[in-house]
């Protein structure tokens, strides 16, 4: 699994398009509601309002999820690496972990807007807490799988335990934090547009509130333009960390 | 260069102290080797652990080179079975992993890693990472790596028993030419009474678990690859393999 993901791209990835676009407009059709227009008249509609301020929406709703991913990712790294390889501190923070994760921490926004307000920081918070936690299990489970004979064969070429976590530990966990960001991304995006319907200061509030704003203004198109992009945002990340991971992680794809 | 009395090792099983080693001594002269045989789980690895520094052991006395054994003596290397390259280090980043770790010039690592490495055959293999490598290449690698320690003491832990008879043999006779070459001492742990008798100038045979040393032959016609079809080898094979049957 995982090999070939983008070995195919351009054959099945235009077919999956195709098929995709096709399906959306017998959809379309078939409805036949001003609420549900064909992918055409929405592709139209979304080069037109990029052409007005969708295009600032979207780059607002990036910068947010990507700040939120990357706030989360090193001290999530760090404490998962740590706690897998020192089983005295887990036997402490595994309960914390297993008592915490599993609770939906969406319904703390309430909460988190009144502490931290309407603006960038609520939003980023929160969007950070749920990827943090993802990151923490996946990194600290991946880090416990280290086999010792590795670690003990690196020691033995006269190691310390930072050259022990930057030589074996770090790479070993490498592809699983990839993927636990990969995954972690569309948890990011839904908290994202959540949050962004609820909080917001009007103005440039991005993508979740762009769509909210043309839904109650029974705007079809350009809701249909803001699904598009939000897709497109999604997308676009997505096969960033692939590419990412082909970069940094080299022998996973021999 | 080894010093080993009254050795005593343990592990913590579920709270319960499980004894792998009781009562072994031994004393191993400079560039000497030794072969270390016996069934599985009576210690073998547990021993090596010890003489590398990686493992404490419960009760008597382990020297290395006239000190009490520590942890990182630099001129120690270890070679393990599976373990001993990083997926992630090409064949070249794993040889010189281990000065790169000690800090030494990046030039001066590069040229002691090429140096290995084309010692052993397998410079043309330096950019493939170690799932691109055959097994014997591989424990190539892990050979040049400990070579570019210039060490002193070689503890390796059935280094050849995932290949295949001939790829083995040939780097048996690679180790026995770096071993007359550098003069270093080895221990070398083994499942195999050939790989022991030809490696081994001395042949520690163990007891099953908790290990004991059963019986130490002296093996001094070793020392040259033709050894293999001497009469002398062959004599030497049965009586190990008698003394293993008798004591099991
Ligand atoms: N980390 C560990 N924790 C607890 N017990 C262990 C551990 N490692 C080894 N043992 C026990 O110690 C004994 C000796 O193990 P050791 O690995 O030294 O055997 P060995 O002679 O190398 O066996 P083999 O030939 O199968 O490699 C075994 O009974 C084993 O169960
Ligand atoms: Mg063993």
């Amino acid at each position: 699994m995982g090999r070939c993901r983008l070995k195919h791209f351009p054959v099945n990835y235009t077919a999956a398009v195709i098929f995709l676009l096709a399906l959306w407009e017998i959809t379309s059709l078939l409805l036949n509601r001003p609420y549900f227009p064909g992918p055409y008249a929405s592709l139209l509609v979304f080069a037109h309002e990029m052409g007005k301020d969708l295009w600032a929406h979207l780059l607002v709703s990036t910068a947010r999820v990507v700040t939120s991913l990357a706030a989360a990712l090193a001290p999530a790294v760090i404490l998962g690496m740590v706690l897998g390889r020192e089983q005295r501190l887990d036997r402490y923070a595994s309960p914390l972990i297993y008592l915490t994760y599993p609770v939906p921490k969406i319904i703390f926004l309430p909460l988190v807007i009144t502490l931290l307000g309407l603006g960038e920081l609520s939003k980023i918070f929160l969007i950070s807490v749920i990827v943090f936690f993802q990151i923490l299990v996946t990194t600290r489970d991946a880090s416990r799988q280290v086999s010792r004979g590795m670690v003990d064969s690196v020691l033995s070429l006269g190691a310390g335990e930072l050259q022990i976590y930057r030589h074996v530990i770090y790479p070993a966990c490498l592809p699983k934090i990839l993927t636990a960001l990969r995954i972690s991304l569309g948890t990011a995006i839904a908290v994202l547009f959540f949050s962004e319907t609820i909080a917001n200061r009007g103005g440039i509030g991005g993508i979740g509130y762009y769509m909210m704003e043309a839904w109650s203004r029974m705007e079809w198109d350009a809701m249909f333009a803001a699904i598009i992009a939000m897709g497109i945002m999604g997308f676009a990340l997505y096969i960033f960390l692939e590419w990412l991971e082909k970069r940094v992680c080299p022998w996973e794809f021999l | 260069m080894i010093r080993v009395s009254g050795l005593e090792a343990a592990y913590v099983n579920n709270n319960a102290q499980v004894l792998a080693l009781s009562d072994v001594s031994f004393t191993l002269e400079k560039g000497q080797t030794c072969a270390i045989i016996g069934p599985s789980g009576c210690g073998k690895s547990t021993l090596l652990y010890i003489l590398a520094g990686l493992l404490r052991h419960a009760a008597g006395e382990v020297a290395v080179n006239g000190e009490p054994v520590r942890p990182k003596r630099k001129e120690t290397a270890l070679i393990l079975q599976d373990y001993g390259l990083l997926p992630w280090k090409t064949a070249l980043q794993n040889t010189s992993l281990g000065l790169e770790i000690r800090g030494h010039s990046r030039k001066e690592v590069l040229e002691t890693a090429e140096e290995a490495m084309t010692d052993l055959g397998i410079w043309e293999f330096r950019d493939h990472f170690p799932a691109q490598l055959s097994g014997g290449q591989r424990q190539r690698v892990a050979i040049a790596r400990s070579l570019t320690l210039k060490p002193d003491l070689f503890l390796m832990d059935e280094p050849f028993s995932s290949l295949d008879a001939l790829t083995r043999e040939s780097l048996q006779n690679t180790l026995l030419d770096f071993w007359k070459k550098k003069n270093s001492t080895m221990v070398l742990v083994t499942h195999s009474i050939e790989e022991a008798v030809f490696l081994g100038q001395r042949i520690i045979i163990f007891t099953a678990g908790p290990g004991r040393i059963l019986q130490t032959l002296e093996n001094g016609a070793m020392g040259d690859a033709g050894y293999r079809t001497k009469p002398q080898f062959h004599d030497c094979c049965s009586r190990v393999r008698g003394i293993i049957e008798r004591g099991l």
